[in-house]
Parts: C-alpha cells; structure tokens; sequence
C-alpha cells in the first residue's frame, strides 16, 4: 500500500495538467456552453496518448482515473472520463476517441450522446457497440451535452461483457465526481475565506468551518474509492462502493456549496455552478446513488 | 375563537396531544380558543371561489402539468388576472375595507396562494405588494402614502420591487451603505443594491437607505419608497443559473427622493424591516407547490412501473410528512396573524422547516426521475434548479437557524 504517485504516475499529473490548463478551465467551459463539446481538447490529450493509459502495462486504469478526476475539475467539455476508462478496458485499441456509453434499460438522454462515433451499450449480461443514426439533443441545465439516440448494434462484446462495463462505468464516475467534488470544494472553502459579513471572514464560523470540512472529507473519501477501484481492477464490490459514495457526496457537496455560496452562487459568472451542475448530473446517471448502494451490497453479501 | 367545525378533505386532520407543556412557552403560544384544525365555513367558501375562479376563466391551468408556472415578466398578463381577482373581492379580502380589502382573517390570503401557486398563477411579480408591502404601508405609512400605495396594491396594478441586499450587505443586511443624504424636502441617494427580483416590470422600489452612518448599524436605517423611473437609476440584470426569474444590480446616482416618500420615522427603518422579513418568510405558500409536485412525482413513478419499489415508496413518505410538517409550522405563523399578534419568532422556524421540505421534494424529484430528469423540461428539471435557491433566497436557512437558536431557544451568544 502507498498513497503517493511515482514518478511515471507524477509525470502524467503533470503533463495532463499542462495540457488542461492551457485549453480547457471555466473560460473555455463557459465559451462552450453545456451543449458544445470541445474537439480540440479531446484531440490532444488522445494524441498525446492519454486516452489509452489504462491499457499501459506501466500505468493501468489507476493513471486513467488520474486523469478522469483532473479532466472533470478543469471543466473539459468532452467525454474524457468514460473514454479514457472505460473505453480501453472493452475495447482496446479499437475505442473511437468519440465514444458514448449508454444502458438499454434505462430511457434516459446520453451524455455526448450527439458527438459520438460509437456507443458503447449495455445490455443485460452483454455489451455492444453500436453507431449512432439519429441524436435528438436536449435542453440542460446539468452541465454537459445530452441527447436522445437511435443506434444500430455493429457487433457484441460477448457474454460477461456487461458486468465488465457496469463496473467500469460505475469507477469513471466516481472519478470524474471526485475531480468535480475537488473543484467546488476548494473554490467555496476560497470564497468563505475571503467573503466577510459581520465585520469578519465568513469562514471564519465555526458552523460554516464544519460544513466545509465535512464536505473535504466526502471529497477525499470518494477520491481514494475511485482511484482503490481502478487499481483493483474494478472489482464488483470495490467500483460499487466507489460509484455510491461518490453520487452520495455530488448530492451533498453539489448543494451545499450552494448554500454557503449565498446568491453570488447562482450567478452564471461564478465558477461554482460549472462543478456543481455537473454533479448533479453525474449522480443521476447509471442508476444513481441508490442503485450503486444496493450494487454495493450485493457484491459484498448478496 | 370558536370556528365552526366542517369536516374537509383538505388539508388532512392533524391531532396534537392536547395538554402537551411546552419547554418554549414564547415560540409555542397558541390561539386563544380551544385548538383545532379545521377551516371555518367562509375559509371553505372562499377557497371554494378561488378554485371557480380558475376552473371558470383558466380551465387549461389545472390541466397543464404541474411543472409550468405562469409566472412572467409581462405585465398585461399579470394585471389582467390580478384585475379579475380583484373584481371578485379575492386579492386583498384579509385586508381591513378602507384600503380595497373584506376585513377578512389573514386565512384568506394563504388560501388564495395555496389554490393559485398549485395551478401556476401569473402573480410572482406582483406577490411581495400584497404580502408585505401593502402591510408595512399600513402600518407605518402617512395618510398620503397610504392613498397613493395601497388602492393601487389592492387595485392589481402596482409592480414593486426590493432593494435590500448590496454586495457587501446579504446576511449582514444590517451593514448596508446605500446612502441617503438629507438635502431640505429631498433626499439625495447614492450607492448600489443587488439581487433585486422584478425589476424589469417594477414602478417602484421598497428601498434601504442609510440615513445615519453614525449611529450603531441598525439605528440608521431608513425605508424609502422611490419610483423606479426616477433619474440616476440604473438597472442591469445579473445572468443566472437558478431558473427563477432573473435579477439585477440597481445603480443609485444622485436619486433625489422626496423626504415624503420616508416610510416610517428617519432612522427606524430596521423595525420595519424586521416585520416586513417575518412576512416575507412565510407569505408564499411554497410548501403547497410541493405537495403538488409530489402527488405529479407520484402519477409520474406509477406511470413508469415504479411505484411499487419499497425505497420509492419511503421517500415518498418521507418528503411528504415534511411538507406537511412545513404546512402546520407555517400555519402557527398565520394563525398568529390572525389573532392580530406581532411578528415574532415562528415565522423562523416555519421557514426552516419549509427550506427542508421544498428541497426533500427537490430532492426526491431529481432522485426518481433519475436521467429523465435532466432534461430542463421535465418535472425534475422544473423543481431541483428553481430549489436550490431557497435556502438563500428572503434571507439564508443559517441566518433563520441563528434566530431559532437565539430568540427562540435563548441560548447564550458567544
Ligand atoms: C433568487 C433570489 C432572489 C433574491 N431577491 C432579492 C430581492 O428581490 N431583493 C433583495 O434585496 N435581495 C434579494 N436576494 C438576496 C438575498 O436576500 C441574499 O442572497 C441573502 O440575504 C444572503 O446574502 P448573500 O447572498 O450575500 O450571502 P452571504 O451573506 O454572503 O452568505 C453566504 C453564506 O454564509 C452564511 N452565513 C452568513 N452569515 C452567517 C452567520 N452569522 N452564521 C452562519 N452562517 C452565516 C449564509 O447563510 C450563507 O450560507 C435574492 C436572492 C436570491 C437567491
């Protein structure tokens, strides 16, 4: 067991870091809007080879989710989490750099659904892949780009492939909240340090301090799920527990940081609500908190 | 008070342990007849005509799902249904006769937003007047005032709207800056508020001035009501993600307002406001649109075969005690109005409990709905956004918990 990043794991902190802050961050979010998707982005970090980490014998899945969670807080606009993980783990070197992923038993919009060039579906025990021939996008305000999709299977993964991609999708979403959780966190602990009501910093109250820790301690809780999960490979029980925590602490982290933010909060100016929409929508997808809780149970004694 | 008893359907019965000692006797203080729940007949007529109002003249309301609120920027169609409630004697009925009112209980006015909010009345620009500025102007106005404010009020017609919050003000509304400075028969206004709701359709502004900046922060306070057309106003709205009709920053240049138009004495502005805020905290029925919304979420998880899961079930449950929880915390506060008592203490904890529930329902909405709901059109998409500002919005759930705690349970300041 160790906690710290080695040097490989270190190096591509670093270098994904580069690549976002120069072209990702709230200003190009904002630029984007939720139904814009950004290309450029998704190009580079492919490129540049961090897409298919998760399939490096060197990095594994575990340097994918380091990649997902920073994706997630720089705000990119591209479905870089469920690529990078998820798209490697089931299809390999054949995973379209566009890709969607999607459950046939749930009639809900998919998430960059209208940008991608193949969707990846669940369906029961199995898995396909199939292509997209006709996208109706929605209206959202959660924060990412949705849309109602007509598909047509182009070949199954095979039996067992299903459980596969249940579990890997429930680890990319727990990374990708963790990034999200990361961001809104330390920019409202930011604001209540330098927000001053009653002649003194708001953070300075002990009532807020406790709300503020106990959502730190939700963000690293889910953190350390998700990157434990990828590393076990996304075991049943392990990515479960990753997804359920990680829903349950977009919900909690997602709305309070609202709550402490006061009006300034709701202003679309305000970096806040780019983390928090996005929150809201990934807790919902797949199931949502409760599915991944009775996942969780199941795996472990079910 | 003795109220004739008729049994309802609406809002179920809720029994109380009679005799229960309270360990709060000042929050607890109850109505002085023997307690009971249940609408007198003229509260049963009158909510009766509400609904044939709507059922008459807007049969789609009531139809249209419950999701959709009519309220709108557009004043034509704001009056014209305000007009149409005034023509029936229901807009201001709990007000005393000489301002346009029926000298009816303050009942009514919950009543009438129950029945309207439920089918997405137009009014949301035109709420505040009647909720609490009409009362404020009662109370603390010249007979002048009172002539020019509340026929209009009662009339349907006036669009206020109000200047509290300034950037470095919210919470601590108290410290605010906005500044009046006496010059002979005017005042001279200069400085700035934020957060202002209605602004594109307001006449006038309820706003807070401070007209001592020597005195201790509360005693130099003073309200001023100021037409929105008058030169060095600025107005510029505010983009936001909260789906409530939008608000703005108001810009204050050199206003100069007639001293005539102080409401109040100079410098007493805060009591005013303090009153005012009391009403503001429960005067919109915001727990009745959730139990709307529930029994919408309810049809909704029928519909798509999920009605019948155990979880879905509790949660209903859940959310649905805690409306109704809200309802009778808010009901003690209209009850206290109704015996013509002061503003006091249970308009907090009625907010408290109204934050928590409307967010619960919020809550459960985007829950159930799960993907479907992230579509902006549905039901959750509807609720969970409009929600969230709730706890922030007519002062925050921590500043309400703060007077619970301090006025309510006394308990020792730092
Ligand atoms: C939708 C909407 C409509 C509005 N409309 C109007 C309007 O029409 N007119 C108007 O004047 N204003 C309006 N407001 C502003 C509203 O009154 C303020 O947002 C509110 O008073 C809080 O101020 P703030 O936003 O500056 O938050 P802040 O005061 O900065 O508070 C930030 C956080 O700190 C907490 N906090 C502050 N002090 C304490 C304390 N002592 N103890 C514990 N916690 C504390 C708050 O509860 C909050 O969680 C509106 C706001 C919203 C969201």
């Amino acid at each position: 067991m160790d906690f710290t990043l080695d040097h490989d794991q270190q190096a591509i902190v670093d270098a994904v870091t580069t690549i976002l802050a120069k072209q990702a961050g709230p200003e190009r979010a904002r630029a984007l809007g939720t139904s814009g998707h950004d290309d450029a982005l998704l190009d580079a970090l492919a490129q540049a080879g961090f897409l298919d980490l998760a399939n490096e014998p060197s990095v594994g899945p575990l340097g994918a989710v380091l990649v997902a969670e920073l994706a997630s807080l720089h705000h990119a606009r591209a479905n870089i989490a469920l690529r990078a993980i998820v798209g490697p783990m089931l299809l390999g070197a054949s995973a379209p750099t566009r890709l969607a992923v999607a459950d046939a038993a749930r009639p809900g919009p998919v998430r960059f659904g209208q940008y991608a060039d193949a969707v990846l579906i669940l369906d029961g025990d199995e898995a396909h892949v199939a292509t997209v021939t006709a996208a109706t996008p929605i209206d959202s305000p959660y924060g990412y780009p949705f849309a109602h999709l007509d598909t047509t299977p182009m070949r199954s993964l095979g039996p067992g492939s299903g459980a596969t991609l249940t579990n890997w999708w429930r680890v990319a979403l727990a990374a990708e909240i963790a990034g999200a959780l990361d961001g809104a966190v330390a920019h409202t602990v930011q604001y209540l340090r330098e927000r001053h009501q009653f002649k003194k910093p708001l953070g300075s109250l002990q009532a807020l301090q406790h709300r503020l820790a106990e959502a730190f301690v939700w963000a690293e809780g889910a953190r350390w799920l998700a990157r434990r999960a990828a590393f076990e490979g996304a075991t049943a029980a392990a990515a479960a527990a990753a997804a359920a925590y990680a829903a349950q602490a977009a919900q909690l982290v997602g709305t309070d940081m609202h709550q402490l933010s006061g009006a300034i909060g709701f202003t679309t100016e305000f970096d806040l609500q780019l983390w928090t929409s996005r929150l809201h929508a990934l807790r919902v997808e797949f199931g949502g908190v409760t599915a991944h809780q009775l996942a969780t149970t199941r795996a472990q004694w079910g | 008070m003795l109220r004739s008893v008729r049994p309802l359907s609406y809002p179920a019965c809720v029994h109380l342990r009679r005799g229960a000692v309270s360990a709060y006797p000042q929050s607890f203080r109850l109505g002085r007849g023997a307690m009971e729940f249940a609408w007198t007949e003229e509260e049963v007529a009158y909510r009766e005509q509400v609904r044939a109002l709507v059922d008459e003249r807007y049969p789609t309301w009531r139809a249209t799902p419950v999701h959709h609120s009519f309220a709108t920027d557009e004043r034509d169609q704001v009056t014209s249904f305000t007009h149409e409630l005034r023509d029936r004697k229901l807009l201001t009925a709990h007000w005393p006769q000489e301002y346009g009112g029926a000298d009816q209980s303050a009942w009514m006015h919950i009543i009438l937003g129950e029945e309207l909010w439920s089918v997405g009345e137009p009014r949301g620009p035109q709420y505040m007047s009647v909720n609490w500025i009409g009362p404020a102007i009662m109370a603390n106005g010249t007979e002048e005032q009172k002539q020019e404010h509340l026929g209009r009020i009662s009339d349907g017609e006036a669009f206020w709207c109000q200047g509290f919050s300034e950037p470095d003000s919210g919470s601590d509304l108290a410290s605010l800056k906005c500044r009046a400075v006496r010059d002979g028969e005017e005042y001279v206004v200069n400085g700035q508020k934020i957060w202002t709701s209605h602004t594109q359709l307001a006449e006038w502004c309820f706003l807070l001035v401070r007209t001592d900046p020597e005195a201790e922060p509360h005693k130099g306070i003073s309200v001023l009501l100021v037409p929105m057309a008058t030169p060095g106003i600025e107005v510029r709205s505010i983009a936001n993600v909260a789906g409530e009709s939008s608000f703005a920053e108001v810009f204050f240049t050199d206003v100069r307002v007639p001293v005539a138009n102080r409401l109040g004495p100079e410098n007493g502005g805060w009591d005013i406001v303090r009153a005012a805020l009391t009403y503001e905290r429960v005067g919109a029925p915001r727990w009745h649109r959730g139990s709307v919304v529930l029994d919408a979420l309810v049809a909704w998880a029928k519909e798509h075969d999920q009605f019948d899961d155990p979880i879905v079930q509790s949660r209903l449950g859940e959310a649905k005690a805690a409306i109704e929880a809200a309802r009778m915390l808010a009901y003690r506060v209209v009850d206290e109005r109704a015996h013509k008592l002061p503003p006091g203490p249970n308009a907090y904890v009625a907010r408290v409990s109204m934050v928590r529930a409307e967010k619960q329902v919020a809550e459960l909405a985007l829950w159930l709905m799960g993907e479907q709901g992230i579509d902006g059109e549905s039901l959750a998409g509807h609720t969970f956004y409009p929600t969230l500002t709730a706890g922030v919005a007519g002062g925050t759930y921590e500043v309400q918990l703060n007077l619970v705690a301090g006025l309510v349970l006394q308990l020792p300041r730092r």
